[in-house]
């Protein structure tokens, strides 16, 4: 009897055990198929020309005939935090039902590193069909034949990301590589969210001192004074924003700060910031603010909590920072009971009027994220893929990957412009952890466009104040090197040059400024001692490349 | 005339005779040809330009391209100089703190506070390098601890990780506070194992304690430190890494920049294996040379090297 039980309890544990061998059917999600059908699939034929005359072809979504689909992220898809299951993602599951396509998601494992992970994956037999991620280094792939080459086949299965493309000239010669091969999907912003750092002031101690809004980094300098005087407080932001001196050179003609970095002038040549003039003169100056004590002295090893520390302690009156501050700083100043009251200001300029050149100013395009599709898809999982991804810039899709499902996450208004629900705003956890769960557009990565509408509704009002007095007077984007695209010598020679370059500039400039060396009056001997002609030249020819006179 | 038995039979019958001595050591010796030797193949990679999606073998040759790289670059030998600065620093103010603390240990006493100190001084080295740098950090600027220490004594408050002055002093300084107390086991250890009987003798012979110290403790530490010191030579173009990234900034560059800080801001492009083994080899070339004059001197000196 005795020998029954064990045997039977030994059957049991067996069995308990195989149950465990399931497939991985929980990380597929299954789609609702409706009735809806492709149309326009076989009609044009696969062109790399640029037919703005032939007919867009249409994708309705959800797809009908979808292969199955293995995505592996490396990086900005992730599950958001709360998640442990594909499952329990609503938008993982949300995507898969609205583009009706089988997803087999492939993440990082928790605790890997990404790059181990990656060079991993791309050892293996057969590759996932879709890759997403920063630094795959996808123009290498090509080259080794492990992706496709997208370019035939956009007008016809990713006619919407198509549109896109062509839609700015920027875009389209940024993302094609040099042989003019278009390798992937990458992310896009509206122009309007492209500032959104700038310079914030202490608004009641400028009342108290009796001084307009400062306008020119002349009246900067009174107001420094001014707040140094009264209540010892100084100029101060973090080290990274410190080192470009985005703050201070914006509209007074200086194109950049202690680290090399260039612009484009008028003629379409690429110039170096630090050879200009006005450069020279705005680093004196700094050097005369450090020196009446103006400045931080910590401005070299401020961290962003240690900036905000600063702030709430009343040691900084006048800073620069992302939009972000101007709703956090209200929550923590009334926490600890101070009635300070912080405004965004626009970006210093020489004159009253001028331009401002040079800001914290983001691209249009990323091209260091991309969602590649590997050579292991067949014929129909190519189709199927191009399509999925397609999805992010239709306008239904783009409107998924930025405010999520219509009804659910947002409704819309009277103006016909999208609203969040109350599902968002009343969650229990926020309004910006709500929006993450929901949409990924917070991420570079993502194969779709941020939507100016997205940051208007995402961020507070106080926020998008900022927003709008930063864009004032921008012209930024006339004058920034646009992303640009290097053969592998030339990548690592400049690599090489510039690090060569930036360890002798970034010390002489802020040891400068810091007083602790004079000036090298022959910096520009040292700069071209260390190539800063080869590096401009290897710039030039890139820059003709793509956008070629 | 006894003819010497083969090699192999003699092997055979130790092994007979200690068999689960060699079974015991047969997952070890796996384990070092699997994990340390096998690798070393991949050491080619530094003669290749290595592409995850091609593998090692197919990845191309560039012959000596990686080490012209950074040996025609104007900085790398400024981060070789520092790199050897930090390390002698090292060897010459914090390599001697264990010892001093293990001899004076070994005066104390009263038990309670010989193990109290004990405590005291080992508990920094279970302090992470990541923690101890943002504290120090954070202590170093302006209105930080140590400002409010320079200012009691009198002097001006500054941002002390900003000046190329107090670079060296801060860095072998929060060495010596993180690794004394732990290093000082190995010699307490070492010291616990001294015949009584030598100082028993001494005392005899009319020495006092510093006497005592130096001709019998001290000498009984030679071995160990004379092997330490081997150690710690072998070592002398690694390291910096975590610490200098964390701690330096481009105003301390011309001092803090070692081999591994510039060659991480040089291949920040993700990936690129091959410059960072060339560089390795490099290292490892170095390394060994003094290891193997480290060691030669100190068996010249008398003492006992590490083989």
């Amino acid at each position: 009897m005795k020998k029954l039980i064990a045997l039977l309890l030994v059957a049991i544990m067996c069995l308990s055990i195989l149950a465990g061998c399931g497939g991985n059917t929980d990380d597929k999600t299954i789609a609702e198929n409706n009735e809806t059908t492709q149309s326009g699939v076989d009609s044009t034929d696969d062109s790399t020309e640029e037919s703005t005359d032939a007919p867009k072809v249409e994708i309705t979504y959800p797809l009908t005939d979808a292969s199955d689909i293995t995505w592996a992220v490396r990086d900005g898809l992730d599950l958001h935090a709360d998640y442990f299951e594909v499952s329990e993602s609503p938008f993982h599951t949300g995507l898969a039902t609205h583009t009706g396509v089988n997803i087999d998601w492939q993440f990082v494992p928790i605790g890997s590193s990404a790059s181990a992970w990656y060079n991993l994956l791309l050892q293996e037999e057969t590759l996932p069909t879709i890759i997403s991620g920063t630094n795959l280094n996808y123009v290498e792939l090509e080259t080794d034949g492990l992706i496709y080459d997208l370019t035939a086949y956009l007008p016809q299965y990713a006619p919407d990301y198509w549109e896109w493309l062509n839609s700015d000239e920027e875009i389209l010669n940024s993302v094609k590589t040099i042989d003019g091969k278009i390798l992937g999907f990458f992310n896009g912003r509206a122009e309007e969210n492209a500032y959104d750092a700038g310079p914030f002031i202490r608004k009641d101690w400028l009342e108290e001192c009796d001084l307009e809004i400062p306008v020119t980094l002349e009246d900067w300098e009174t107001v420094l004074r001014a707040f140094k005087e009264r209540y010892g407080a100084t100029l101060s932001m973090q080290k990274g924003y410190f080192t470009t001196f985005v703050a201070m050179a914006s509209g007074t003609g200086a194109m950049g700060g202690a680290t090399i970095k260039f612009y484009v002038d008028e003629n379409g040549k690429i110039q170096c910031a630090q050879l200009t003039e006005e450069w020279v003169e705005l680093v004196h100056t700094l050097q005369r603010w450090y020196a009446d004590d103006l400045i931080d002295p910590d401005i070299t090893s401020v961290s962003k909590s240690k900036l905000l520390d600063k702030c709430l302690e009343d040691e900084v009156g006048l800073t620069f920072f992302d939009a972000a501050f101007s709703s956090r700083i209200p929550q923590e100043s009334a926490m600890i009971g101070s009635t300070a009251e912080w405004i965004p200001i626009g970006y210093p300029v020489k004159e009253k009027g001028d331009e401002v050149k040079y800001s914290e100013y983001i691209s249009k395009v990323h091209l260091d994220q991309c969602t590649v599709i590997t050579k292991s898809a067949s014929e129909e999982e190519l189709i199927t893929a191009l399509k999925l991804l397609n999805y992010g810039y239709c306008e239904e899709g783009l409107r998924y990957w930025n405010f999520g499902t219509e009804g659910v996450t947002y409704t819309f208004d009277d103006n016909g412009e999208e609203q969040w629900t109350d599902l968002i705003l009343n969650d229990a956890r926020g309004k910006t952890n709500a929006v993450n769960r929901y949409s990924v557009l917070n991420s570079e990565v993502a194969p779709s466009v941020q939507l100016a509408h997205y940051a208007e509704i995402r961020y507070d009002e106080i926020t998008q104040e900022a927003y709008a007095i930063w864009k004032e007077n921008c012209t930024t984007a006339q004058y920034k090197v646009p992303e640009l695209r290097y053969t592998s010598d030339e990548e690592t020679m400049l690599s090489d040059l510039l690090t060569a370059i930036d360890t002798y500039l970034e010390p002489m400039v802020k040891k400068y400024i810091m007083g602790q060396l004079p000036f090298e009056d022959a910096y520009a001997d040292s700069l071209e001692a260390l190539g800063l002609s080869q590096v401009i030249e290897i710039m030039q020819t890139a820059y003709d490349r793509a956008y070629g006179n | 005339m006894k003819q010497k038995k083969s090699f192999f039979l003699r092997v055979r019958q130790d092994f007979q005779r200690h068999k689960w001595k060699y079974l015991i050591i047969i997952p070890i010796i796996v384990y070092f040809i699997l994990f340390e030797y096998k690798p070393m193949y991949g050491i080619i990679i530094a003669f290749k330009k290595y592409r995850s999606s091609l593998g090692i073998a197919e990845s191309p040759w560039v012959g000596f391209d990686n080490f012209e790289r950074f040996l025609t670059d104007s900085y790398f030998w400024r981060a070789v100089r520092n790199t050897f600065t930090i390390n002698i620093l090292d060897l010459i103010f914090s390599f001697p703190v264990p010892i001093f603390l293990a001899l004076l240990l070994n005066e104390v006493k009263k038990p309670w506070f010989k193990k109290t100190i004990q405590t005291v001084t080992y508990l920094p080295h279970f302090v992470a390098a990541v923690v101890m740098c943002g504290l120090i950090e954070n202590f170093c600027l302006s209105q930080g601890l140590f400002n409010d220490i320079i200012v009691w004594f009198g002097g001006e408050r500054s941002n002390l990780l900003a000046n190329s002055d107090n670079y060296y002093l801060i860095y072998t300084a929060s060495d010596i506070w993180k690794s004394a107390g732990w290093g000082s086991i190995i010699y307490l250890a070492a010291l616990a194992g001294v015949d009584q009987e030598q100082y028993e003798a001494a005392k005899i012979d009319g020495a006092g304690r510093f006497k005592q110290m130096m001709y019998v403790t001290l000498p009984s530490l030679m071995p160990m430190i004379s092997m330490k010191i081997v150690l710690q030579l072998g070592k002398i173009l690694k390291g910096g890494g975590q610490k200098t990234l964390l701690l330096y900034q481009p105003l301390t560059y011309d001092v803090a920049d070692v081999i591994s800080s510039y060659v991480y801001r040089k291949g920040m492009g993700d990936g690129d294996f091959s410059f960072s083994t060339a560089v390795g080899i490099f290292n490892s070339v170095v390394n060994v040379i003094f290891l193997l004059a480290a060691n030669k001197a100190v068996k010249k000196m008398g003492e006992s090297g590490i083989f």
